[in-house]
Formats: structure tokens, sequence, C-alpha cells
């Protein structure tokens, strides 16, 4: 078994351009430890609440530059995995909108507009708490270097007798 | 129920890709959240079927992996059960645009099922669409110096349009409107006798779209003060819409001084 999953699969296309690489990326908030999206309600307060959940996935951008257009054109879909309650209480659980891009970094990070609403509980007893997971897959058109340029690096001379390759 | 991936209201947060993997064989990736707005009060399980109308269009479906899954429901403290399940997708055999069928069932006293995700992966042959034809104008009223078609393309400006039609008051009721969609390119260009033809062709222009071709006249031709110099439509139709099985259409002009008096 993997240490890590692996959620990134990278295939290369022969268009449109400027596009050479078709990315799929899948990964589970609740596995992964983030985006897990928790409403607590104490004594007081109760109702909706409207969040946004910031998904930051496995994919990086190869060769991404934050001083340049980084074209891409993507189809995200975000799934509530999980769902639950403290209590036995009226919800609901909303994926409104979804959208998606590359931060600062390159990482490809998916947002999602939530709404939870969750009952004010009773006087007497503990908060009333309502979580929920999302599942994220992106499929994403961009451009990365082609492999044969990091081949040829590993090639170049000047690093040759760092591998063994001169004894 | 039906729901359509091209209207905002009934699909959110709709995007889809299309890459070319070779071999003639497009692979489309089209995501959404399908509205269904569907509250009930009910101990006993309730289903619904519901297609989505995904507004891609392809001639052969090879393979398809449909993805669903809940995005927003509601239960007002009772038992309760939400389900999207057996998701199929499919395309229909005359218009070729791809759908995808899902079930959805619920019981709660109340629930709601507002909204449910999709994500489709579809590998489909290429469908590439042309619309050709010909623009045919006496030398009186220009003659190129060669027969480079680049020699005419300042002067003729062909363009594929989506065509629409508003309804309103009064006389002027019913009113054409044209938003530019796809420009042409001339590919040849004859000379004989006195005559002039040039060929244009349109490649890719959309499917499923009410379409009308234009060609504008540019100042490169004779222009006489009350005779504007106008291009008419001498055959093919005036206003088409193609599919992928119909992909191609021809659509010819003349050009000529219209004296007006």
């Amino acid at each position: 078994m993997d240490a890590f999953p692996k959620v990134v699969a990278r295939i290369p296309v022969a268009g449109p351009d400027p596009f050479n690489t078709l990315v799929s990326v899948s990964q589970s908030g609740y596995g992964a430890g983030t985006g897990v999206v928790t409403q607590r309600v104490g004594s007081f307060g109760g109702g909706w609440s409207k969040t946004q959940m910031v998904f930051k996935t496995e994919f990086w951008l190869i060769g991404y530059d934050p001083r340049q257009r980084n074209p891409f054109v993507h189809s995200t879909s975000v799934v509530m995995h999980h769902m639950g309650t403290t209590q036995d209480f009226a919800f609901q659980f909303s994926i409104d909108d979804v959208f998606a891009g590359f931060d600062d970094h390159g990482c490809w990070t998916v947002i999602a507009d939530l709404v939870t609403e969750v009952p004010e509980p009773p006087f007497f007893g503990g908060p009333n708490l309502a979580s929920y997971a999302p599942y994220v897959s992106s499929w994403v058109l961009c451009h990365e270097p082609p492999l044969e340029q990091h081949t040829r690096r590993e090639q170049d001379p000047r690093l040759h007798r760092f591998t063994g390759g001169d004894r | 129920m039906e729901l359509h991936a091209n209207l905002s209201n009934e699909v959110s947060s709709e995007r889809h890709i299309e890459a070319d993997i070779g071999g003639n064989r497009r692979l489309l990736v089209m995501s959404g959240i399908a509205i269904l707005d569907w509250r009930l009060d009910t101990g006993d399980p309730q289903s619904r079927s519901v297609r989505v109308w995904l507004n891609e269009y392809a001639r052969e479906l090879e393979h398809a992996t449909p993805f669903v899954g809940l995005a927003s429901i509601a239960n007002g403290e009772s038992e309760f059960d939400f389900s999207v399940i057996e998701p199929s997708v499919g395309v229909d055999p005359n218009s070729g645009e791809l759908y995808l069928d899902v079930v959805t069932v619920v019981f709660g006293e109340w629930s709601a099922f507002y909204r449910f995700s999709y994500q489709v992966v579809a590998l489909v042959a290429h469908v590439g669409t042309t619309i050709e034809g010909t623009i045919t104008w006496p030398q009186s009223l220009m003659t190129p110096p060669s027969t480079d078609p680049a020699t005419v393309a300042p002067d003729l400006i062909v363009v594929a349009n989506r065509h629409e039609l508003s309804s309103g008051d009064g006389p002027w009721a019913i009113a054409e409107h044209l938003t530019p969609l796809v420009p042409g390119t001339l590919e040849s260009l004859t000379i004989q006798d006195d005559t002039c033809q040039a060929h244009y062709r349109i490649e890719n222009p959309p499917m499923a779209v009410p379409l009308k071709v234009t060609v504008s006249v540019q100042p490169g031709f004779a222009q006489s003060p009350g005779a504007p110099v106008l291009a008419a439509r001498i055959s093919g139709p005036d206003v088409f819409t193609l599919s992928p099985y119909e992909t191609s259409e021809t659509v010819d002009f003349a050009i000529s001084a219209i004296f007006v008096r």
C-alpha cells in the first residue's frame, strides 16, 4: 500500500491550444483531515451559517509562475462525502456554488459556498454540532513543461560527475 | 423532471472542458449542481427520475462515467433518506445532445432534496462542422489584382451569426438579432469573363444554435451615391441549425449595387 494515495493523474493531450496536459484530481476532505466543515451552536444562536470552504488539493502545477498568466479550464464537482449531527434536530446542509483555480503557489484550490442550518439547543443541553465533509473531483486542462526538458537537465554533463558516471 | 445545463436557474456552477486526445476522439468532462427544489412530507420513500441535458453534442458516444452525489439536503427532525442513484449517460438520437439520467429518492417528515452534484466524463468521436459557399460579383464593382484570395479578404467579411427573433409592441413587433460567433475565411478566388467568384469556409460553427451567414461588403468595392453595394443570399437556407447528423451547410451570395430611387 502506498504511503500517499495517488489522487492526481496527468494525461498528455494534443489540444486544444495552449493546453498539453489534462489533470484529474479527486480527494476527500474527510480522509485528508482538511475541508471538514463543523458548525457548533451553543446556548445562544442557531440558524443559518454561510461559510466558504477552501480546499487545497494535491495537484501542483509544474512550472507555475505567479508573474505570468497560467491558462487553464476546468470542470469541478463537489459532493457531500460525509454528514452527521450530534443530536436529533432539524438541519440543512448545502453546497451552493463551486469555484476553482491556482493559488499564488500553483496549488489547485477548490472553493465551495456552503450553507448550514442548525437550531439552537435546549437550555440545559449541550451544544448542537453538525459536520459534513466534501469530496472534490476536478478535471483541469492546463499547460506544463514537457517531460523531455527535465530529462535533458538530468543529462547535463556538468551534473554527470555527481551521478557516479565518471567513476 | 428535466433540467438544462445551459440554464443557470436549473444547473449552477456548470463547467465543461473538451480535450483532444488524438485519433479524432475527444474527452468531454461536464459538471454542475442540478437544482431540484424538491420538498415533501412523507414517511414513505418517494422517487423521481431526473434528466439533465448537458449542452454538449456527439454523434457517437464511446464510453461515459457519471459521478453523482448529494449537494443540498434538509430535514425537520425526523427519520430521513436521501439518495441519488442509478446514474447513466446517453445521447439523444435526434439532436445528438448528451444527457445524464439519475433517480432521486427522498423520505422524511419533512425533508427537502434541493440539489445534487454531477460530473460526467465522456469519450466521443469528434464531429467537425462547416459552412461553405461562394460569393460572386461583376468586375465592374471590383477587379482583384490577382487570384490570391488575400487581395479581396479585407473587403469581404463573412461571419456565422447566432440568429434570434425578439417580439415587442407595435408594427415592428418582431426584430431580428444577430450575434457574431465564428468568422469565415476566403479559400480561393476565380476571375472569369466579367465575373469574380470567391469561395469561403467557416470552420466549426456551433451545433444546436440557429445560425445565419452574413457577408458585409467593405469600401474596396465601387460605391456610388444612391446605389449601395450589398451581398444577398442567392441559394441555401437563410437560417439553419447544425447537428451531429447535419454537420455542414452551403450558402451562396451575390454582390450587386442596389439602386434606390
